[in-house]
Parts: structure tokens; sequence; C-alpha cells
């Protein structure tokens, strides 16, 4: 095991007083990828809100959220997505299975909404190149707006490193708890 | 994004930053008869304390305050959204100086970041700092004078994708790491053990800490579209 959990005597001061700031914030309590995290507690203290909040707090729908990050999960190979479809978050973010499904091949899904087909353009490109063109951006700007241009780019980017923490770290989420 | 809108951007300089009066979010409500982007503006301008909501003046004041060099560059269009701004820099400020990532590293592990993103504005922006082995002032009243940088070959290489040839066992040892990661997805027990031994597990949790951050950063800051001073990266040279 990479990370095995810290036990009480093993902790730090400093990692003690995080482990009870992120047992009290979190529902679920301290637990993977943030009890791995807490190796060093500053991170963990920095990225669990950041991570949180891209989560929980967008204002891009949870169907277009879904589909970034199960586009960007994905980008290396379908199983990697798998760990970022658990719990209840796939069955209620309305995002439909032969989508998710398509999206997981790296297939262009068939039958997407007019947002679903803009966004997936956007995280598309901005997967590919790590930019986006003018007539994609647009399009974006358009429909939602600047501060979701904003979200749906950092969504997407800290989807790569939250993936790169589980693969270090050997690390998932615990079973009920909703995914990223 | 098209040649002739960057160009227009490096031609007029800081011209455009009083195209913000102009250009406030008129978007906001999705009205599809005015587009955010068009090739006259920058796709995000930089917004005058009266164009803020309340929050997003609160975060921007006070990241402009306590942010070396201010409210700047990817931190433009960061705050558009002030939750992620908020979060995103806070986490910034423990990567830039308070890891225990020696300072020459953090700026290879950057990088590296920057080139795997393919952001040149972040890795010309730390280019030098790099090649300092980190920054005179604040740097070195924690670790001392730096023996030595990145050296310019070293940036080079990276900067064309192929692994520099002269690289120090911690220099190659980060940049097999993330480079494992970023072209297969995986973290080999192989490459775990090597850097763990050298490094340990917490400052592991730190490097993935800077690379996630500047990679970020990266991302946000091409996503803007706003002009860079250099284009380091021959294939996207344009």
């Amino acid at each position: 095991m990479r990370y095995p959990r810290l036990t009480p005597v093993q902790m730090t001061p400093r990692q003690h007083e995080v482990a009870e700031e992120i047992a009290k914030q979190r529902a679920g309590g301290l637990s993977d990828p943030y009890a791995a995290l807490l190796y060093s507690p500053d991170v963990a203290r920095l990225l669990q809100p950041l991570w949180e909040y891209l989560r929980f707090n967008l204002r891009l729908p949870e169907p277009l959220r879904l589909m970034a990050v199960v586009m960007t999960a994905a980008r290396h190979k379908a199983a990697d997505a798998e760990i970022f479809l658990r719990g209840d978050n796939v069955r209620d973010s309305g995002l439909t299975n032969d989508k998710i499904k398509a999206l997981l091949e790296g297939r262009r899904p068939t039958g997407m909404t007019q947002d679903e087909a803009i966004v997936y353009d956007f995280c598309s490109q901005l997967l590919k190149t790590g930019r986006v063109t003018d007539n994609v951006f647009d399009s974006m700007a358009a429909r939602f707006d600047r501060a979701i241009c904003v979200e749906l780019t950092t969504l997407c980017a800290n989807t790569v490193m939250l993936k790169l923490v589980l693969k270090v770290t050997g690390t998932h989420f615990a079973d009920g708890e909703p995914a990223h | 994004m098209s040649l002739s809108r960057r160009d227009a951007l490096i031609a007029s300089g800081t011209a455009l930053a009083g195209l913000s009066l102009s250009a406030p979010d008129s978007s906001a409500q999705g009205s599809p008869s005015q587009p955010a982007g068009n090739s006259a503006e920058p796709r995000f301008p930089k917004l005058k304390p009266e164009e803020m909501y309340f929050e997003q003046r609160r975060v921007a004041e006070a990241v402009n305050e306590r942010r070396d060099g201010g409210l700047v560059g990817p931190f433009v269009p960061l705050s558009y959204a002030p939750g992620i701004l908020d979060r995103q820099q806070m986490l910034g400020e423990h990567c830039r100086y308070s890891t225990n990532v020696p300072p020459k590293l953090r700026e290879w592990t950057i990088a590296i970041a920057a080139r795997h993103m393919n952001s040149p504005g972040v890795f010309s922006a730390h280019a030098r700092l790099a090649e300092a082995g980190g920054s005179a002032k604040r740097d070195e009243a924690r670790w001392g004078k730096p023996a030595n940088g990145i050296a310019k070959e070293s940036m080079e290489a990276l900067a064309n994708r192929r692994r520099p040839p002269k690289l120090d066992d911690d220099e190659a040892l980060i940049y097999d790491f993330f480079t494992e990661f970023n072209d297969t997805g995986e973290v080999s027990d192989a490459i775990f053990d090597r850097v763990e031994q050298r490094f340990g597990k917490s400052v592991i949790i730190d490097l993935i800490a800077i690379y996630a951050h500047y990679g970020t950063l990266g991302w946000v800051f091409n996503v803007s579209a706003a002009p860079v001073a250099s284009r380091p990266f021959p294939d996207q040279a344009e």
C-alpha cells in the first residue's frame, strides 16, 4: 500500500488539525483521497475545498459537468473513468448511459443536446491541444457565460490532477461517496 | 485561436486593456445575439471594480493584495469565477512558497506541467526562474543560494518534447514520474518506488500539488487566449 492511512499516534500536530478540519467539512469524513493527501497536510487542506467546490458548487449544469469529468478521466483509457462513475451522481445527473458509453470509448455521442455538443467540443479541443478555437470559445461563452468557461476549464484541468492523485496514491473514493 | 486574432492582440498591446470598459460580461444571460468573444476584444477583459459583484470584488481585491505581482495573467480569467479564483490561488500561494520541494525542482516541475498541458504562457513565465534555480528574494531567504539552476539545454529539450540528455538524478526522476503519467495515465510501482525512495511520500504529494496548480493555470491562461511574449514550443509555433 503506497499511502497507508495515518493513525492518530503517527500524526504530527499539523496533521491532526487538518484531519479534524477536513472530517468536519465533508459528509463522508476524512476518507480517500484526502486521507492520503494528509501526508502533506497543507496540500490536503487546500485541495479539498477546491475540488469539492468543483464537485458541488458549479453553475455548469450537472450532466455537462459529468460529461467533462468522464471525457477527461477516460483520456488514456476507459477504465480510468470508472472510478469517477461510482455512487449516485451518475444516475441523478441526467447524462444517459449510451452517451456515457460513447464518451468512455472516446467517441462523439450521437443524439447530444445542443448544450452537450457545445461542451463536448470545448472539452474535446482542450484535452487534445490545451486550448480552444475562437469558434468553440464563442459558442460556449454565448450559450453560457465567461464564468462557466472558467468553471469548465478548471474542472477539466483539476480532473487530470485528481486522476494523478488517485494513480499515485493508489486510492479511490470510498464506496457510496460522491465521486468527483 | 486564429493567427489574425493573436497577432492583433500582440500588435495592439496595452491599448487593449482600455477596452475593458466597453466589454462587460454582456453574455451573462446567454444571449446568442451578443457572443462574448469576437476578434476585436480579449476573451476575458479585465473587470473594473464597478463591473464586479460583491463576492467577485472581495476576492479580486484579496488576491491582488496577497499575491506577488497582483491580479494578472491567468488570474484575470479566474476572477470571473471568484469561488475558484480564491481556492486555486490559495493553493498556488502554498505551492509557490511553502512546500518542501527545493526551488529548482519546483520550477522544473512547473516547466514539465506547462509542457504537458501545452501552455507556452506558463512555460515562458517560469523559464528564467527555472534557469536561475529559484527566485533571489523569497526562495533564497528560505533555501539559501542555489548551487545551480535547470540547464538551458534541458529547458529547450523539454520544450521540444525530447527527454533532456543531461539531467541530474533528481531532475530525471521528476521528469520520468510525470512523463509516465502524462503518456500512459499510469504511475507504475517501478517509478513510484524510485521517487518515494528519493523524496518520501510527503514530498511526492507536494510535487503533485505544484504540477496540478501550474498545469491548471496553464489551461486557464491558454483558454483566455491572452498574448504571450514568446513561443517556446516549436510544435506550436503557428
